[in-house]
């Protein structure tokens, strides 16, 4: 409660309803990151404030140092200096941000263990050592996830949660635990725990030097599910697939809660395998990101087959 | 052999002391003498001396200011009889104010008696100086409830002094009680503008607090006792012409907690003075005076109430450590036809705020003289003096970025600039006012010559001009002017340097007042003053924009209304109306409306009730109308609205006040009960915002606050 008189304190005052948008959850329409990708592009996600998927593509309008350097997901930055952005919804919303030119931190690995937690504090769930898994966990426990960067020294990782998905707790610097449940602090104690059953979460993971060398990866955890999973980046997908050649072809539609789905993964040996779509980079796999991030909306990615990259 | 006596019928007087003194003090009455059968015996320095055969014998001791206090005395007896007189209800004094001589042409004066009484105030002198008309009303419990803005100006452009030399802060954390407790002052004036020239170096208004010399011919001592607080004081005569006294007071809940989730460390004050006073004749008085207070805490810099474990235990702590002490020594002298008063002041002040990786040193030294002499001229006055002290500096900012969250606290890590200083400057002040009477007008021209080796340019030179006219049916009629000097503060000109901008003048100010006060049938006390002040390159601080001058413009009109019966009632109403804007905004200290109401009755002998009555115009904020995503620290930055373009809602305050007396032989308990209700429409403190700046809330405080305390005197 900053800026509370001490006085206020004395007297066991002052008191102010909780806002509703959290730092930590995606909600509205918002940048919940930007910098510059490992090519020397400008890059965003942006929530669609809807799910996992945005209707139409929002609008993204770059500088540098005041100078405009062009619009949407490929706008090569020409040089050092400070990056700014206005993005804008389909619906209206506007927001803006700024972030210094820096290379971005190498992609970390990805380790999840299920975790039994006893208490929500700090040094309770220290204590408990987990169970290495690749996918999901079992019901009744919880996901302890850990970046694993190639050299962490000055870097922190901030992490946001789909709101209604369950509840990320930070451990360290890289590691968190996931619970599929809602869980409401009041005052640093645990106010509230309603369990959300078995079930997925998504969250982003924004690693950051805090001078402007952003990277962000999405990662999922999946509660209680007994069916195969596959992974394509932090993303996990339902099915059994052969992913020994790195490459699965799978069709993405725009239906269900998170606005999209991944359906008849298959093997695949090259990028013809699936086709290339227009909001697509040519070249390289499709990105599950592109969608979450705005830069293939559902108009373009749905009943389309592509080719991701899997393991 | 008295036996023999008695049989044979023959009395045998024997002497009997009969000590009289005051129940509930255990002074000595005056003016006292002891009924007996054979009729009254006068007492002398409060000792009857008695005859009495032996025997039981009925008694009456009285005096005029007393209930006749009927004893008995068995005879023969071998000790002094000891009779404790309660005081009579006072009698019916009306108490009119404005028929005390001032030498400014606009003040307002608090007294013990009214702060002890009123509700909502803490026993508080500098509290109570929220109610007067003129000075903004600010919301308790909130960031700024202990800034004291007067007709529009801003707090830094008023001073504020203890027996003439000024302490670096009156409120523990700028908010709460003053660090003078209440029974070490005297009474404190409010000059709010058109002062005369004893004061400079001021384009608001000015507070000026004496201090209760130590006296008595016994020892007396007390203590008080609240829920946040414990002190107590004691005075001693060290000989006929030397009394020694001494207070402390400390809050006490960080004893019984050490951190919450907002607090690393419990807030806790202290303050303590000391004095020693000698009388060597009646027109002498010296004194040693010795002040110190100290508050510190340990904060988390951020909001952790929703954020969760690792994120609370990574949050920055700010500490915040504070203490000043002063020496003043004074002395008064008086003659026939002269007055002189002198006081030299010593004030150190240190300051220290500090984070993880960054802190903020501020260390303060202050020497100070005033002097003022009286030369009584037949009816008119020739009044001079000279002010002035010697400033020093030092300013140690480590940081390498800025930090609002401690903007309150440390404002010099909130503007994120590293600093590693130490300035220092000299300023004096001579002054001089005649004070001519002529028939029923007293006028008083006066001019003071300032200067501040920190300013450059020419010295200020102030003319002021205050008149005040006596009519017909205790009707006077006021008014003054003038012009008024401020020297920038050493922080701001070493701010100033550090981004490059050049140093800052003088601010400027021409205050002009117009009152009149008539007392109503002699009783009843009306006042009505109108006030304008313009303001020339006024400092105005901003933490984004930093450091700028600026014009600026306030006018208003205030109505009083006072009654008073000395020691059984008082009640005072005001409604004040002014604007104030300065550089072509509104100014944040804009209050455009005020009533304060407070009114207090000894309704039975021992039991007292108040009411304090508070509503006022909320006061300018800068809303936060969005904010920027920094995508270095993935954090947004906000985008202020127009400058001080929204306001809070209306504010007010009801207090009520509950005391019972005991007297005791020698001193006096009292239990006081005071609740303070604040209507939910009119609770909020301040906005705060989400993380994005999307959504604004505002903290609330306390609809209902009950309060018990106790204080004693012996």
């Amino acid at each position: 409660m900053r800026g509370l008189a001490p006085t206020a304190l004395l007297l066991l005052a002052g008191c102010q309803e909780p806002f509703e948008r959290r730092r930590q959850d995606l909600g509205p329409f918002r940048i919940a990151a930007v910098g510059v990708d490992d090519r020397g592009v400008a890059s965003a996600a942006v929530y669609s404030g809807h799910g996992l998927a945005h209707a139409e593509a929002p609008t993204l309008t770059w500088s540098l140092d005041g100078e405009s350097i062009g619009d949407g997901y490929d706008v090569v930055v020409p040089g050092p200096g400070t990056l700014s952005l206005i993005a804008r919804s389909h619906d209206g919303f506007e927001e803006q941000a700024s972030v210094t030119v820096a290379v971005p931190p190498a992609a970390p690995a990805l380790e999840r263990e299920a975790v039994a937690l006893d208490g929500l504090g700090l040094e309770a769930r220290r204590a408990v050592q987990g169970s290495p898994v690749d996918t999901a966990v079992p019901e009744g426990q919880a996901t302890r996830l850990r970046l694993v960067p190639d050299d962490g020294e000055g870097l922190r990782t901030r992490w946001m949660t789909v709101e209604g998905e369950g509840t990320l707790l930070e451990l360290d610097t890289f590691e968190a635990d996931v619970l599929r449940e809602e869980v409401t602090f009041d005052d640093g104690e645990v106010a509230s725990r309603e369990d959300l059953g078995p079930g997925r979460t998504s969250h982003l993971a924004l690693v950051q030097d805090g001078a402007g060398s952003n990277g962000w990866w999405w990662v999922e955890t999946v509660v209680g599910q007994d069916a195969p999973l596959w992974r394509h980046e932090g993303w996990l997908f339902e099915g059994e697939v052969d992913v020994s050649t790195g490459l699965v072809a799978v069709t993405l539609l725009n239906q269900g809660d998170r606005l999209f789905e991944v359906l008849d993964p298959a093997p695949a040996v090259s990028l013809d395998d699936g086709e290339q779509l227009d909001c697509a980079i040519p070249g390289v796999p499709f990105r599950i990101a592109w969608i979450a991030e705005g830069r293939c909306p559902t108009g373009e990615f749905h009943g389309r087959r592509v080719v991701v990259s899997a393991w | 052999m008295s036996v023999l006596l008695a049989l044979l019928g023959v009395a045998v007087a024997a002497p009997v002391d009969v000590v009289l003194r005051e129940r509930g003090t255990g002074d000595e009455v005056a003016d006292a003498w002891v009924l007996t059968p054979t009729g009254r015996v006068d007492a002398v320095a409060g000792v009857v001396h008695l005859d009495l055969p032996d025997g039981t014998h009925e008694l009456t001791a009285m005096t005029p200011l007393h209930a006749p206090t009927p004893f008995r005395v068995e005879v023969p007896r071998d000790t002094e009889v000891r009779v404790f007189l309660r005081a009579d209800l006072p009698p019916l004094e009306v108490v009119v104010e404005a028929r005390r001589p001032s030498p400014h042409a606009s003040r307002q004066i608090l007294d013990r008696e009214r702060v002890l009484q009123t509700p909502g105030a803490f026993n508080d002198p500098f509290r109570l100086i929220q109610s007067l008309p003129g000075v903004a009303v600010t919301r308790e419990f909130g960031p700024s409830v202990g800034q004291v803005a007067i007709r529009g100006a801003a707090p830094a452009e008023s001073r504020f002094f203890v027996d003439g030399i000024e302490l670096p802060y009156l409120y523990h954390f700028d908010q709460y009680a003053s660090v003078v407790p209440t029974h070490s002052l005297d009474e404190v004036a409010v000059y709010p503008s058109a002062f005369g020239p004893a004061y400079g170096d001021a384009v608001g208004g000015i507070v000026a607090a004496d201090t209760l010399p130590a006296e008595g011919d016994r020892i007396h001592g007390g203590a008080d006792v609240n829920f946040i607080m414990a002190g107590g004081h004691l005075s001693v005569p060290a000989s006929d012409t030397v009394t020694v006294g001494v207070s402390a007071r400390r809050s006490y809940l960080d004893l019984a907690s050490s951190s919450n989730d907002q607090y690393t460390v419990w807030p806790v004050f202290y303050d303590l003075t000391g004095r020693v006073d000698w009388k060597p004749t009646a027109d002498q008085h010296h004194r040693i005076v010795v002040l110190g207070a100290g508050d510190s805490y340990g904060r988390y810099a951020g909001d952790t109430a929703l954020l969760d474990p690792l994120e609370a235990s990574q949050e920055a702590v700010f500490d915040s450590d504070r203490d000043f002490q002063a020496v003043l020594v004074e002395t008064d002298f008086r003659a026939d036809r002269a007055r002189a008063e002198s006081v030299v002041g010593l004030v150190h002040d240190g300051w220290a705020g500090s984070l993880a990786d960054a802190s903020q040193l501020r260390d303060e030294l202050r020497v100070s003289l005033r002097h003022t002499q009286t030369l009584l001229l037949g009816a008119h006055e020739l009044v001079f003096g000279v002010d002035g002290h010697q400033q020093t500096v030092s300013l140690d900012v480590q940081t390498d970025r800025a930090w609002p969250e401690v903007g309150q606290e440390a404002p010099l890590l909130e503007r994120g600039v590293g600093l590693d200083e130490r300035r220092g400057r000299l300023h004096g002040g001579l002054w001089a006012e005649p004070r001519l009477v002529a028939g029923p007008a007293t006028i008083q021209p006066g001019l003071r010559l300032q200067g501040d080796t920190s300013v450059t340019g020419l010295p200020g030179l102030d003319p002021r001009l205050t008149v005040q006219l006596a009519m017909p049916g205790e009707l006077r009629l006021r008014a003054g002017g003038g012009r008024y000097h401020q020297a920038p503060p050493l922080d701001a000109q070493a701010l100033r340097a550090a981004a490059g901008q050049p140093e800052l003048g003088w601010t400027r100010a021409e205050h002009a007042v117009l009152g009149a006060d008539w007392a109503v049938a002699g009783r009843w006390e009306l006042g009505l003053e109108g006030w304008a002040r313009w303001q020339h390159d006024a400092v105005v601080d901003d933490p984004d924009d930093g450091l700028s001058v600026e014009e600026g413009r306030a006018v208003g009109l205030e109505l009083t209304s006072r009654y008073r019966l000395r020691e059984r009632f008082f009640s005072w109403a005001s409604v004040s109306l002014g604007r104030a804007r300065r550089g072509g905004q509104v100014s944040p200290w804009d209050q455009p409306y005020a009533f304060n109401l407070v009114t207090s009755w000894d309704f039975l002998p021992g039991w007292n009730v108040g009411l304090r009555w508070r509503y006022a115009a909320g006061t300018p904020y800068t809303q936060v109308v969005d904010g920027i995503y920094d995508g270095d620290q993935d954090r947004y930055l906000p985008v202020d609205g127009e400058p001080y373009g929204a306001r809070m809602a209306d504010y007010q305050k009801v207090d009520l006040h509950l005391q019972r007396d005991f007297d005791l032989r020698a001193g006096r308990i009292s239990l006081y009960f005071e609740l303070w209700w604040v209507p939910a429409a009119n609770n909020t403190l301040y906005p705060v915002y989400s993380f994005d700046y999307s959504e604004q809330a505002f903290v609330v405080g306390p609809p209902l606050v009950p309060l018990l305390g106790a204080r004693a005197d012996l």
